[in-house]
C-alpha cells in the first residue's frame, strides 16, 4: 500500500488548497421530458501533472495474455524530460490539435507520422470529440496509445488540461460560451508548451481551423503559432517534396476555400438545415419525425422509417431536394408532406419503373430487387381513412441529427480515350464541377462504386496520379450551395480493374466485414488443444452411421444425415447440425461480432466467414471420422415417408463419411442388390424417402424455381477464371435439400409452439399480381397461360409450359417467374399476423433456418430458441426482447442481401476478366422487347451459358418508318422480314468496353438476326459465317495447352 | 466494438479519474463538529456534526444517553441505539425526486449504520438507556452511506459518548477493462451503473486504530476473489485517510473548547469562517 501513503500526501495538498478546486455546473435537458436540470460535479485541479502523459508499452499486460497489450501512461516531469521524448525532423514542431482537427482531419494525422511526429491531444479536444463522433474519438485514442514497431518514431502526448492547475483556469472575460472556454483552454495548453520549449529549437504549433481562435492566439505573446490545417499541410508539403498531405485535408463548407473566387455569388441549392436544438424540440413535439434514411439501390428514391407509437412506417423521400443532402444511413428529422402530396400505391409502380436505371449488362438477378423497407419488415403504405386506397406518405428532410459520413472507395472521373461523342451523365457532372485552383490543386469529381452515395468533390494536387486508381475518399461536409458533398482523399487501394483491388472495393462497397477478427473475439475461442469429449447431458449417437453430403472441397460442413432401419421396419432418420451455440455463448464478443456479420459471404475467389476459422472449418465442421457436437432432429418415418414422431436432441456424433454430391449420386445410381455397405444403404434409403417427401411437397404446391447460376473454373495459381460452367444439379442435391427443408419446417413448428411471439422465422410473401403481369403477357404470346392464383396453380401452369422445339424455354420461364417474386425475409413472429408467416415458394405455413449455423446467424438464434424450447439451456435475455429481434432481423436481411450482391458483383468481376481477352459469341434468349412508341428499339437478352443479361440496342433509329412495334405480342418487326419476339433465340457477341478510362463494362451486341439497311438475307448468312469462324478459333484456343 | 474503454477513459489515458483525482485519493473532506449543539432547544445532552465528502453532505445529531420512552424498548445490560437516516428531497445532484421516507436504500442505510454503531459505541456503560442518532443527507453525490457513518461518528464524539475508536467509512470500487485499478471514495458518477452493468462499489467502515472492519457491503459482481481483496484493501486505506481528517477535526475542536474554557480562545467555525463569540 505504498501508493496509498503517497496519495494521502497529495490529499492533504488538495485539502489545504481550496483554490485548486472547481465546482462547475452544467445545465442540460433531460431526455424524457425536456426539463432543464442543473448538474454539479467536482473538478480537482492539480499541479503534479507535469507536461501531460506519454505512453509506454509494458509488454504483455497482466494475467489475461490474450487481451491486446495496452500502453500505460507515464507523466512527463519537466521540459528536459519533454525534450528527450520529442522526435526531431525537418520541421521540428510540436503540434497541438484542437477539437475540429480531431473530428475531421484524423486522416492527415494518421498519415503524417513521419513528418509530424510530435502531437499533443488536449483533454478538452478529446472530450468534445467524444461527444460529437465516437468513431473519431476511438481513432484518436488509438493513435495516441499505439506504441509499437509501427509508431516507435512518434511522440504522442495527452494533456489533461481540464485538471492541470496552469491551464484549467480561464479569465472570466474570455468566457462567452462553453466553446470559447474550451478554445481558451486549448490555447492555454499551447502557451504552456510554448513557455516550456522556449529557447529550444522546437516550434509549438496550434492547429485550428477556427479563425477566431487563431486571431486570439495572435494577441498572446509569441509563444506559439496558430495555423490552419491546410496551411500547415502546405508547409509540410513544401518541406518534404513528394508528399501531398494537402490532399487529405478535410474540406468544410467554407465558400472561400472550396469555390475559389466565385464565393458570394453562390446560391443555395438546398434549404438550410434546422439547428440541432430546434430539431430535437420538433421531434419531441411531434412536428418532425426521426429516423435513419436508407436509399434504394436502383433508383433515386429513399425512405425513412419513423415510429408513431408502436407502429413503424416507411416514409418515402422522393427527390434530391426533399432529401436535402442526407446520405444513406444518416439519422434525420423529417417533416411529412401534406396528404395531397402523398403517392397512391397504384401510380407509384409506374413511377418506380421509370426511376429504375438499369445497368447495361449485369449478372442475371435471382429474385426481384427487394426494396429497403422490405428488408426492414416495415410497411410503406397506410390506408387513409376517407379513401379506400392506400397512400404512401412522403416527406422532406429538415435536418440531420447524426451524420453517417464515412469512407468510400471508387475512382475519380476520367474521360475514356476512345469514347463516343455523346456526353454521359458522369461526364456532365464532371464538367460542371471540375475546376483548377490558384495553388495548383484541382477539384475532381469522385464517383463511389456504391451507387447509393452521391459523387464527392475532392481537392487534390495529384490528380494525374489518381487516374486509373481505386482510391478511398472520406466525406467531410455538404454545404447548401454545393450540389455534391465535399470530401478528401484518404488512401489508394490500387489500380482499377485488377482483381484483388476490385474485390477489396466491392467488399467495402457492400460493407462486408473483411478485416480479421479482433482479439476479444478470438479470446472467446476454446483453446487450441480443445478436445471434444462425451458430456453426460448429451445423447451419444457415435455408433450411428452418420454421413454428410456437400459440394467438393467444402470446409464448413454444417449438416449430416443418417438413416437406419428400426426393428419394427420403420426408418429412423436424423439430421444433425453443427452445434455452434455450444461454442458461441450469448452476449460474448464473438456472438456480437457474428450477429453483426450475420452471414458468411461467398465470393468467387474467397470466403468471408461469420465465425473464426477454428470454428468454421474445424470444431463445428462435421468432418468425417471425428467426434463432433451436434444438434439433431430425429424422426421415425415409415418407408412410405409418413412421419410418426420427432425428437430434438443435443448429441455427439461421429461422421463416417463426408461425401460429395457426385459420390452420393453414384451410390443412388447403384443397382439394388442389397448392398451391405452402410453408406450406400443409408444414401439409397434417404434418396427414396426424399423422393416421396418431395412429391408430397410438390402436391401441396411448392414451386420448383430456377436460377441462372454459373460456376467459374479458376486457374489454381492465378485464380483467374478459365471457364464458366452452369451449376450442375444432381439428385443428391435434391436429397440434401429435402431433408434440410424438413428439418427447418419441423424446427419452425417446434419453436413457434413454445415462443409464439419470439421466434425468428423466414417468410416468403405471395407475389404481387402487378409484378407478374409482364410475364403473363409474355407467356401468352407463346400460347401459355400462367396462373398465379396460388402456388399450386402456378407450379402446375409452369409444368405445362413446355416447348418441344426449345428445351430451355421452360427453364427460362421459371427463371423469370422467380424474378417476379420478392425474396424471402427473416422476421420475428410477433410482428406479423400468422397468415403472413406463410412461405409461398415452399408452400409451408411456417419456415425458418436451422441447418446452417456456421454461416448464418439466424440459425444460431433458432438453435438457442430450440435449446430453450427443449429445456436444455435458458433463453438468453436479449432474445426475449421484441425490439432487439426486430433490429436483428432487419440487420440479417440487409446483410444477407449485401452478401448476395457482393457475390454477384464478384461473379460480374470475374466475368469481366473472363471476357477481357477476347469476345465470345453465344446463344441468347430475348427476355424483353421494348415496344413503347418512340422509344429506342432495344431488346433485353440473357445468355444462359454465362448467366449474364443485358440490354441490346438495335441499330435502328426510333422513328424509322420500317419499324413495326407490336406491344401485345411483345414483338418488333423491321423491314417486314426481321422479327424479334420475346423468348426468341438469338446469337450475340459479348465483349468488353471501356466506359471511362480503366473502367470497363460488358457489352452485348446482336449478331443474328441482323438489322441492316442492306438486303437482310445476305447479312444473315455473313454473320453466321463469322460466328462459325469464331467458334473455330475458340476451339483452337481451348485445345492449346 | 472497442467498448473496453468508456467511462474509465481518462483513467486509461492519464491515470486520473473523471474529476481529476488519482485512483487512490479520497474526495476533499471537511468536518465540522457541533454545528447544531448550541440550539435554543435547551437540550444540552448530545452533539452534532456536519461532514462534507466532495459534494456529498451529511448532518448528524445525537441525543443521549437518555431514558427509553417505553420500558419494553430498553435492554437490561446495555443501551439501545436508535438510528434514522433520511435525505432531503433536493439531495441528489440531478434533483431526482424520491420520497425520503420510503426510499428503501435509506432505510437499509439506517440499518447498516445502526449495526456499525453498535459495534463501536461502548453500549454496556449505559444500560437501560437510549442513544438517538439522526442523520440527514443534505446533498448526495455518491457515497452517502459513508458520509452518514462519518457524520454519525463525528457527532458521537461531539456528544462525548465513549467509543472503541473513531469509526470511519469510505467506499472503494474497481475499474475493469484495460485499466484494472481500484478506485477509492466513489462519487455518484463512478458508482452508477455503466453499460448495463452495476459498477463495483464497496462501502466499508472500520475502526482504523484497531484495524477492525465493522461494515462492508458489495452488490456488484466482481471478476474474482483476488479483486475483492484488492478492493477491500483500497477501501480500508480510504478509511484510514478519512480517519486522519476526522482526527484532525476532533483535535481542532478540542483545542478550541480548551481555549474557551481558559477564556483565551474563540471557536472558529472552520466552515463558514464566522467567529462565534465566546
Amino acid at each position: 500500500m505504498m501508493d496509498e501513503e503517497e496519495s494521502d500526501q497529495e490529499m492533504s495538498d488538495i485539502l489545504t488548497a481550496p483554490s485548486l478546486y472547481l465546482r462547475p455546473a452544467f445545465f442540460k435537458q433531460t431526455r424524457k421530458k425536456g426539463k432543464i436540470i442543473k448538474s454539479v460535479s467536482e473538478r480537482y485541479l492539480r499541479d503534479d501533472l507535469g507536461l501531460g502523459c506519454y505512453y509506454v508499452d509494458e509488454g504483455v499486460s497482466n494475467r489475461r495474455a490474450k487481451e491486446a497489450t495496452v500502453a500505460k501512461p507515464r507523466t512527463i516531469e519537466d521540459s528536459n524530460h519533454l525534450l528527450s521524448l520529442l522526435r526531431t525532423d525537418k520541421s521540428n514542431a510540436l503540434v497541438i490539435c484542437d477539437t475540429n482537427v480531431l473530428l475531421h482531419n484524423l486522416d492527415i494525422l494518421e498519415q503524417s507520422q513521419k513528418v509530424m511526429p510530435n502531437l499533443v491531444f488536449p483533454q478538452t479536444s478529446l472530450v468534445e470529440c467524444r461527444s460529437n463522433r465516437m468513431v473519431a474519438y476511438d481513432r484518436a485514442v488509438e493513435l495516441l496509445r499505439e506504441v509499437g514497431e509501427k509508431h516507435h518514431n512518434r511522440c504522442c502526448i495527452f494533456f489533461p488540461d481540464m485538471h492541470h492547475s496552469q491551464t484549467a483556469h480561464i479569465e472570466e472575460d474570455e468566457i462567452e460560451s462553453i466553446n470559447d472556454e474550451n478554445d481558451a483552454r486549448i490555447r492555454n495548453v499551447a502557451a504552456l508548451f510554448g513557455e516550456h520549449l522556449r529557447g529550444s529549437n522546437f516550434r509549438v504549433i496550434l492547429l485550428t481551423d477556427d479563425v477566431a481562435s487563431r486571431e486570439k492566439a495572435k494577441k498572446t505573446k509569441h509563444l506559439y503559432e496558430a495555423m490552419s490545417v491546410r496551411s500547415w499541410a502546405k508547409e509540410l508539403d513544401d518541406l518534404h517534396p513528394g508528399l501531398s498531405l494537402t490532399d487529405s485535408v478535410a474540406q468544410y463548407g467554407n465558400p472561400t476555400s472550396t469555390k475559389g473566387g466565385k464565393s458570394g455569388s453562390e446560391e443555395d441549392i438546398f434549404r438550410p438545415h434546422v439547428g440541432q436544438s430546434e430539431l430535437s424540440m420538433g421531434v419531441k413535439s411531434g412536428r418532425y419525425y426521426r429516423g435513419a434514411i436508407r436509399s434504394e439501390r436502383s433508383s433515386k428514391g429513399a425512405y425513412v422509417t419513423i415510429r408513431r407509437g408502436d407502429e413503424r412506417i416507411a416514409v418515402t423521400i422522393e427527390n434530391t431536394l426533399d432529401r436535402n443532402r442526407a446520405i444513406d444511413g444518416d439519422v434525420v428529422a423529417i417533416e411529412l408532406h401534406s396528404i395531397e402530396k402523398w403517392i397512391s400505391t397504384d401510380t407509384s409502380k409506374s413511377n418506380n419503373i421509370q426511376g429504375v436505371e438499369r445497368k447495361k449488362v449485369e449478372i442475371a438477378d435471382e429474385t426481384a430487387e427487394p426494396t429497403q423497407n422490405e428488408l426492414a419488415n416495415v410497411p410503406d403504405a397506410i390506408s387513409v381513412d376517407d379513401k379506400v386506397r392506400n397512400l404512401k406518405p412522403t416527406g422532406r428532410v429538415v435536418g440531420i441529427l447524426r451524420r453517417n459520413f464515412a469512407s468510400y472507395s471508387g475512382s475519380i472521373y476520367e474521360k475514356a480515350k476512345g469514347s463516343t461523342s455523346e456526353v454521359s451523365e458522369r461526364e456532365k457532372i464532371a464538367l460542371e464541377n471540375e475546376r483548377e485552383h490558384a495553388d495548383g490543386s484541382a477539384t475532381c469529381v469522385f464517383f463511389p462504386t456504391d451507387t447509393t452515395i452521391p459523387p464527392i468533390l475532392i481537392r487534390t494536387s495529384q490528380r494525374d496520379r489518381f487516374l486509373g486508381q481505386r482510391i478511398v475518399v472520406t466525406m467531410d461536409s455538404w454545404p447548401s450551395y454545393s450540389s455534391y458533398p465535399l470530401g478528401h482523399y484518404v488512401e489508394t487501394i490500387g489500380p482499377a480493374g485488377s482483381k484483388d483491388v476490385e474485390t477489396e472495393v466491392l467488399l467495402q462497397q457492400f460493407k462486408i466485414a473483411h478485416e480479421p477478427f479482433p482479439a476479444q473475439v478470438l479470446a472467446c475461442l476454446p483453446p487450441n488443444d480443445y478436445k471434444i469429449t462425451m458430456v453426460p447431458d448429451r445423447v451419444d449417437l457415435r455408433h450411428l452411421p452418420v454421413l454428410s453430403i456437400d459440394p467438393p472441397g467444402c470446409k464448413d460442413i454444417d449438416d449430416a444425415l443418417h438413416c437406419i432401419v428400426l426393428p419394427n421396419g420403420n426408418y429412423q432418420v436424423g439430421v444433425s447440425i453443427a452445434d455452434v451455440t455450444h461454442y458461441v455463448s450469448p452476449g460474448s464478443a464473438m456472438d456480437l461480432e457474428a450477429a453483426n456479420r450475420s452471414t458468411s459471404t461467398y465470393l468467387v475467389n474467397k470466403r468471408l466467414d461469420m465465425l473464426p476459422a477454428l470454428l468454421t472449418t474445424d470444431l463445428c465442421s462435421l468432418r468425417a471420422n471425428v467426434d463432433r457436437y451436434a444438434f439433431s432432429v430425429i424422426w421415425e418415418v415409415t418407408p412410405d415417408a409418413e412421419i410418426l414422431n420427432v425428437d430434438f436432441k443435443k448429441t455427439v456424433i461421429h461422421s463416417i463419411a463426408a461425401l460429395t454430391y457426385q459420390q452420393a449420386q453414384t451410390f443412388i445410381d447403384q443397382p439394388d442388390n442389397h448392398n451391405d455397405d452402410p453408406q450406400v444403404g443409408a444414401v439409397k434409403r434417404l434418396a427414396s424417402l426424399a423422393r416421396k417427401f418431395r412429391k408430397k411437397r410438390i402436391d401441396a404446391g411448392a414451386l420448383t424455381l430456377a436460377s441462372p447460376e454459373v460456376k467459374f473454373v479458376l486457374d489454381s495459381e492465378s485464380l483467374n477464371p478459365t471457364d464458366v460452367q452452369a451449376y450442375a444439379l444432381l439428385e443428391a442435391n435434391a436429397l440434401v435439400e429435402e431433408f434440410m427443408l424438413l428439418a427447418n419446417i419441423t424446427v419452425a413448428k417446434k419453436i413457434l409452439r413454445h415462443y409464439p411471439t419470439l421466434s425468428v422465422l423466414r417468410r416468403h410473401p405471395a407475389p404481387n399480381r402487378a409484378m407478374f403481369e409482364g410475364l403473363i403477357s409474355k407467356a401468352r404470346c407463346r400460347g401459355f397461360e400462367i396462373d398465379i392464383e396460388n402456388s399450386k396453380r402456378l407450379a402446375d401452369s409452369l409444368d405445362a409450359a413446355v416447348l418441344e422445339s426449345e428445351p430451355y424455354f421452360n427453364k427460362l420461364l421459371r427463371i423469370l417467374s422467380t424474378r417476379c417474386m420478392s425474396p424471402a425475409q427473416y422476421f420475428c413472429s410477433g410482428e406479423f399476423r400468422p397468415m403472413d408467416w406463410h412461405h409461398y415458394g415452399l408452400a409451408a405455413p411456417v419456415y425458418t433456418h436451422f441447418t446452417s449455423p456456421i454461416r448464418r446467424y439466424a440459425d444460431v438464434c433458432v438453435h438457442r430458441l430450440l435449446a430453450a424450447a427443449i429445456n436444455v439451456a435458458p433463453l438468453p435475455a436479449h432474445l426475449s426482447s421484441k425490439t432487439y429481434l426486430h433490429d436483428l432481423c432487419a440487420n440479417m436481411n440487409r446483410r444477407h442481401r449485401a452478401a448476395q450482391l457482393a457475390g454477384r458483383a464478384s461473379v460480374q468481376l470475374h466475368t469481366l476478366i473472363f471476357f477481357a481477352n477476347d469476345s465470345k459469341e453465344e446463344d441468347a434468349y430475348i427476355l424483353d422487347v421494348e415496344t413503347a412508341e418512340k422509344s429506342d428499339p432495344s431488346v433485353r437478352v440473357m445468355v444462359p451459358q454465362y448467366g449474364i443479361e443485358g440490354q441490346v440496342k438495335l441499330p435502328v433509329s426510333s422513328d424509322d418508318p420500317k419499324l413495326v412495334r407490336l406491344p401485345k405480342e411483345n414483338k418488333i418487326i423491321y423491314n417486314g422480314n426481321v422479327s424479334m419476339q420475346v423468348f426468341d433465340k438469338v446469337r450475340v457477341k459479348i465483349w468488353v468496353r471501356e466506359i471511362q478510362a480503366y473502367q470497363r463494362e460488358l457489352e452485348i451486341e446482336l449478331l443474328n438476326p441482323s438489322f441492316s439497311l442492306e438486303v437482310p438475307n445476305k447479312r444473315k448468312a455473313d454473320s453466321t459465317e463469322v460466328s462459325k469462324k469464331k467458334k473455330k478459333s475458340r476451339k483452337k484456343k481451348k485445345s492449346m495447352p | 466494438m472497442g467498448s473496453s474503454i468508456r467511462r474509465t477513459d481518462l483513467l486509461a489515458l492519464s491515470n486520473l479519474r473523471n474529476d481529476g483525482r488519482k485512483p487512490g485519493e479520497i474526495r476533499r473532506m471537511r468536518v465540522q463538529l457541533g454545528p447544531a449543539s448550541n440550539t435554543a432547544s435547551g437540550d444540552a445532552v448530545g452533539g452534532s456534526a456536519l461532514v462534507e465528502m466532495g459534494l456529498t453532505v451529511a448532518m448528524a445529531t445525537v441525543r443521549g444517553p437518555v431514558a427509553c420512552l417505553r420500558r419494553s424498548d430498553e435492554l437490561p445490560d446495555r443501551a439501545v441505539v436508535d438510528v434514522s437516516v433520511r435525505a432531503v428531497p433536493f439531495a441528489p445532484t440531478d434533483r431526482r425526486v424520491t420520497n425520503p421516507n420510503t426510499d428503501r436504500r435509506l432505510i437499509e442505510a439506517g440499518h447498516l449504520l445502526k449495526r456499525a454503531l453498535e459495534a463501536t459505541i461502548l453500549l454496556r456503560l449505559y444500560p437501560k438507556s437510549r442513544i438517538e442518532v439522526r442523520v440527514v443527507v443534505l446533498a448526495d453525490d455518491g457515497g452517502r452511506l459513508c458520509a452518514a457513518i462519518n457524520a454519525a461518528s463525528a457527532a458521537l464524539i461531539d456528544a462525548g459518548i465513549p467509543m472503541r475508536d473513531v469509526l470511519s467509512a469510505c467506499s472503494a470500487g474497481y475499474a475493469g477493462g484495460t485499466t484494472d485499478t481500484t478506485l477509492v471514495d466513489l462519487n455518484r458518477r463512478e458508482e452508477s451503473p455503466q453499460q448495463g452493468k452495476n459498477a463495483v462499489c464497496l462501502p466499508c467502515a472500520m475502526l482504523p486504530q484497531r484495524g477492525t472492519l465493522v461494515l462492508s457491503q458489495c452488490e456488484a459482481r466482481l471478476p474474482d476473489v483476488r479483486t475483492l481483496d484488492r478492493v477491500l484493501e483500497a477501501a480500508m486505506a480510504g478509511c484510514r485517510a478519512v480517519f486522519d481528517v476526522l482526527q484532525a477535526a476532533v483535535r481542532e475542536r478540542a483545542a478550541a473548547l480548551m481555549g474557551l474554557r481558559e477564556g483565551t480562545g474563540t471557536i472558529v467555525d472552520s466552515f463558514a469562517g464566522a467567529k462565534l463569540a465566546a
